[in-house]
């Protein structure tokens, strides 16, 4: 059994995963907006879904995405205008609401469509261990462009993430940096969901940034734990599901939540010894 | 009785009953802000559900539903006992990541069980299809106790959320209270799935919020409209031959954007102080500001 | 001495181990369905391995591909698929084991549904009907008489790969086809009219028919009928809901009439619309009777039934998906004796 043909291209697609939502994680932790991310998630699954149903473009092609990509665009401009005018209802709540009904629509267009149940599993797990070389490249360099932007913004976006009140009362035009930050996550979720579906790209999103946050406050060193962890988690799921023959995406996010767990057992020893 | 007026009659009653305590205990979860401790609770009880039908046990029996609450009391147990005292990592971040695990257990278990993947899809759609009279008896019984147990207490039950102070045994009406929401998700999970048990909480009581301050109206206008919503529901189904489920909660879906559409051009309309002022507040009255 | 019987036990060793290595390997052959590895061991025997890449009670639509899956394939000398859109996830699979040889079209492939005339071909394709089979109803396994069109696939396939096999595989498929028509139309009938006509007319339906009006030596050829379809000959006609269309073939080979469909999307729970107008029609034509595979979910079919005072049959659609049934024979002996039991019990069969 060759291991390095069967899970070469899975493992280098959790890398590139790992770096792009590492650092994207860092951001939402820090702006608690946990929840948004997974509804972003959620609502390009159901873009990609809606594409294929209503305008009939193959569940792969390039249409597809641009379905999934607009819905996360649009989602990024509701939710930072949101953020910012809705004041009789927390934000929180009209985010879980958002999720809720995008799910509930993504399981609807599943119900009238073709396939079936595989669809559900899916659209929450992914097929990342059929990932090929070339959609790897072209979601590699996508993910680049991204990166580089996120880089050439961090300050604007960087300070909203240490305190949004302050950003507004300094004169920061927030909604036009809020909907900037919140399209760039759009793009790299959506074509991290194609990749490993809503619960493992949630999963690589969040985990690893709560591990390094255990460790550090410094964004610099944090980064570096955030990739570790993400790293380590995706090569043993990887293993663990070939070895017991379970679906990889499933099993990377449990390896994930083990080093999570591994983590913050280890953080209580250090506090009491 | 006609099988079609049946149907439709034990489906409305079923929702009116269960939208009257899912409205109220909605209206404390906005209030006191653990919104998505709903979703981890709802999802563990899918679980336990699934690992019931994996070992054979009838989603449906008795010991299905205690299956489906061990798995919730562990969530309960979880988020009342990690609590991070680290700064850099929001509650909310662990009540994510409690779902996250949720899933991911009940993806792993789909996985291995033979009509795995039709069973996590039952669990995430429900089956509200094949509710019959029985189940709807119980879970009217069931329902009117709860009520009448937070009619008797609506004292100390409104007061954890509008006294966020540690006043004394307030840990034990705590408890109360998140038992009763055990109680009515491992009740309704495996009949409406996990989605639209957790849109039969939330959804009803956020319209209501958005609307009133006040407890009564807040409960009428998130009942009657989310009724109204779920009734759509049920024809536009029955009509459009689309999946239940998933129907009723684009139905209340639409209400609620309508809601917010509507609730912040209210909003808008009747502040008349600068934004930046009335930022945070939640619809207060403008009655001393002026 | 000692040096002598030393050599000689070398020579020996020797010898044998020349032997084996020289003689052949078994033909490694993978199955997408436990029915084609069950009639392929049943006529390659000794002279193949074989494995089944679904198991009797899974749902062969909906399988999510998984790692092992890669490593049957990468290793077999030749695939057996059912060649529609059953399968869909095999050729992921196919492409990530690198197997060339078993590709789509290459030797080492066999579509074992190839030849067979197929029922239910859509005539308007629609994205929104789930489900819809481009090609026809694909569960082709619900019917024997396909079995002979899928043997004799397999043994071509067989001799393509492994020619010097020829005269072996060629003797186990026609023995393997002899009993089958045994077992479907009894003896008597084969010998007089022919295992080839009796398929023909039995896979379009008409064989009952054409029997009842035909006698052979003054005596009725229907009474001459013996195996299944004498078993099921009762049930001739008769309306029965099944759970999903899984068994067209069998249906019309028995010539019992499909009432009606409870998940025509296989997973996606059906609409009420659909649901209660199945129940308004059970009512109204007194069916009694519900057929299910056992890879549905049990719980469902019998509170379906339940509602519509039907009589749950639920059996395993393919090969091993119970634990007596070890071959294809088992499968169709359990399928016509509980049918035949049930509407015995619910008083279809007076």
């Amino acid at each position: 059994m060759n291991l390095a043909s069967m899970l070469g291209f899975p493992f280098l697609a959790c890398v590139l995963l790992s770096l792009i939502l590492g650092y994207l994680g860092l951001h939402v932790l820090k702006r608690e907006v946990i929840f948004i991310d997974i509804a972003v998630a959620q609502m390009a699954a159901l873009g990609a879904l809606a594409g294929h149903l209503f305008l009939g473009v193959p569940g792969d092609s390039v249409h597809a995405l641009a379905c999934g990509m607009s819905v996360t665009l649009v989602a990024a401009i509701f939710f930072a205008v949101a953020r910012r005018k809705v004041v009789q209802l927390p934000i929180e709540a009209i985010i879980g609401i958002t999720y809720a009904i995008s799910a509930g629509g993504a399981l609807f267009m599943i119900g009238k469509g073709t396939g079936g149940h595989t669809h559900v599993q899916d659209m929450l797990s992914g097929a990342l261990l059929w990932v090929k070389g070339p959609e790897l490249l072209w979601t590699g360099i996508a993910f680049a462009v991204v990166g580089a932007c996120f880089g050439l913004f961090r300050k604007p976006f960087q300070r909203i993430s240490d305190g949004y009140a302050e950003a507004v009362a300094a004169g920061m035009p927030v909604i036009g940096w809020d909907f900037l930050f919140y399209a760039l996550c759009g793009i790299v979720i959506t074509l991290a969901v194609r990749l490993a579906g809503v619960v493992v790209v949630f999963c690589f999103l969040i985990i690893p940034a709560t591990v390094s946050a255990m460790f550090s406050a410094r964004w610099g060193i944090r980064m570096m734990i955030t990739w570790l962890v993400g790293i380590i988690g995706a090569g043993a799921g990887l293993l663990f599901a070939q070895w017991l023959d379970l679906s990889a995406g499933a099993c990377v996010a449990l390896a994930l939540g083990l080093v999570l767990a591994a983590s913050a057992t280890g953080t209580l020893f250090r506090k009491t010894i | 009785m006609n099988v079609t007026v049946n149907f439709f009659v034990m489906q409305i009653t079923l929702i009116a009953v269960v939208l009257v305590l899912h409205t109220y205990l909605g209206l404390h979860i906005i209030r006191r802000g653990i919104i998505f401790s709903d979703l981890v609770l709802d999802q563990l009880a899918a679980f336990g559900v699934m690992v019931g039908i994996g070992w054979g046990i009838r989603y449906g029996t008795p010991l299905s539903y205690v299956l489906a609450l061990g798995a919730t009391l562990i969530g309960c147990a979880l988020l009342a006992v990690l609590r991070p005292r680290n700064r850099l990592i929001p509650q909310e971040a662990v009540i994510g990541i409690l779902y996250g695990m949720a899933m991911v257990a009940s993806l792993l278990l789909a996985d291995k069980m033979r009509e795995g993947g039709a069973s996590l899809n039952a669990t995430l759609v429900g089956s509200m299809l094949w509710v019959s009279w029985p189940l709807v008896w119980v879970t009217i019984g069931i329902y009117a106790a709860l009520g009448l147990l937070h009619a008797l207490c609506r004292g100390p039950m409104l007061r954890l959320t509008e006294d966020p102070s540690a006043w004394p045994r307030r840990a034990a009406w705590d408890f109360l209270f998140f038992v009763t929401q055990g109680i009515i998700t491992i009740l309704i999970v495996p009949v409406a799935g996990v989605l639209l048990a957790y849109g039969f909480l939330m959804i009803p009581a956020a319209i209501g919020t958005m609307f009133s301050r006040r407890w009564v109206p807040a409960l009428l206008i998130g009942w009657g409209t989310g009724f109204v919503a779920c009734v759509l529901g049920v024809i536009t189904s029955y009509r459009m031959d689309s999946p239940y489920g998933p129907t009723l909660m684009l139905a209340m879906g639409a209400f609620f954007v309508l809601a917010l559409v509507v609730s912040t051009w209210l909003a808008c309309r009747r502040s008349t102080v600068p934004a930046g002022l009335a930022a945070g507040s939640v619809g207060a009255e403008t009655g001393g500001l002026r | 001495m000692k040096a002598h019987r030393t050599l000689l036990l070398g020579f020996v060793v020797a010898a044998t181990a020349i032997q084996v290595w020289g003689s052949e390997k078994p033909l490694r052959v993978v199955a997408t369905l436990p029915d084609y590895a069950a009639i392929a061991k049943a006529i390659g025997c000794e002279r193949i391995s074989v494995q089944a890449i679904v198991s009797g009670e899974q749902d062969a639509h909906y399988i999510r591909p998984k790692p092992s899956f890669v490593a049957m394939v990468r290793d077999a000398d030749v695939l057996l698929d059912t060649g529609l859109d059953l399968e869909m996830w095999l050729p992921t699979v196919v492409d990530k084991s690198g197997n060339a040889k078993v590709r789509s079209g290459q030797e080492g492939y066999v579509a074992v549904a190839k030849g067979l005339d197929l029922l239910k071909k859509p005539k308007v394709l629609s994205r929104s009907e789930g489900g819809v089979h481009l090609y026809g109803n694909p569960h082709i396994t619900s019917s024997p008489v396909n079995m002979r069109t899928v043997a004799r696939n397999i043994t071509a396939g067989l001799i393509k790969n492994d020619p010097e096999g020829k005269a072996y595989y060629q003797e186990h498929a026609d023995k393997f086809i002899r009993e089958l028509d045994e077992r479907m139309f009894g003896k008597a009938l084969g010998d007089i009219l022919g295992g080839d006509t009796l398929a023909g007319l039995a896979a379009q339906g008409k064989l009952y028919g054409f029997l009842a009006k035909q006698a052979h030596e003054g005596k009725p050829l229907i009474d001459q009928l013996g195996g299944w379809m004498k078993q099921m000959l009762p049930l001739r006609g008769k309306p029965i809901v099944t759970y999903h269309k899984n068994w067209v073939y069998f249906f019309t080979l028995f010539e019992l009439e499909e009432a009606g469909t409870v998940e025509p999307k296989p997973g996606i729970p059906p609409s009420p619309h659909h649901v209660l107008s199945l129940i308004e029609n059970m009512r109204q034509r007194d069916v009694r009777i519900l057929l299910a595979a056992n890879y549905f979910d049990q719980h469902q079919v019998k509170t379906v039934a339940a509602r519509v005072n039907a009589e749950p049959v639920i059996v395993p659609l393919y090969v091993g998906g119970e634990e007596s049934v070890e071959t294809y024979f088992d499968l169709v002996d359990l399928w016509v004796s509980r049918l035949v039991a049930t509407a015995q019990k619910t008083g279809v069969l007076k």
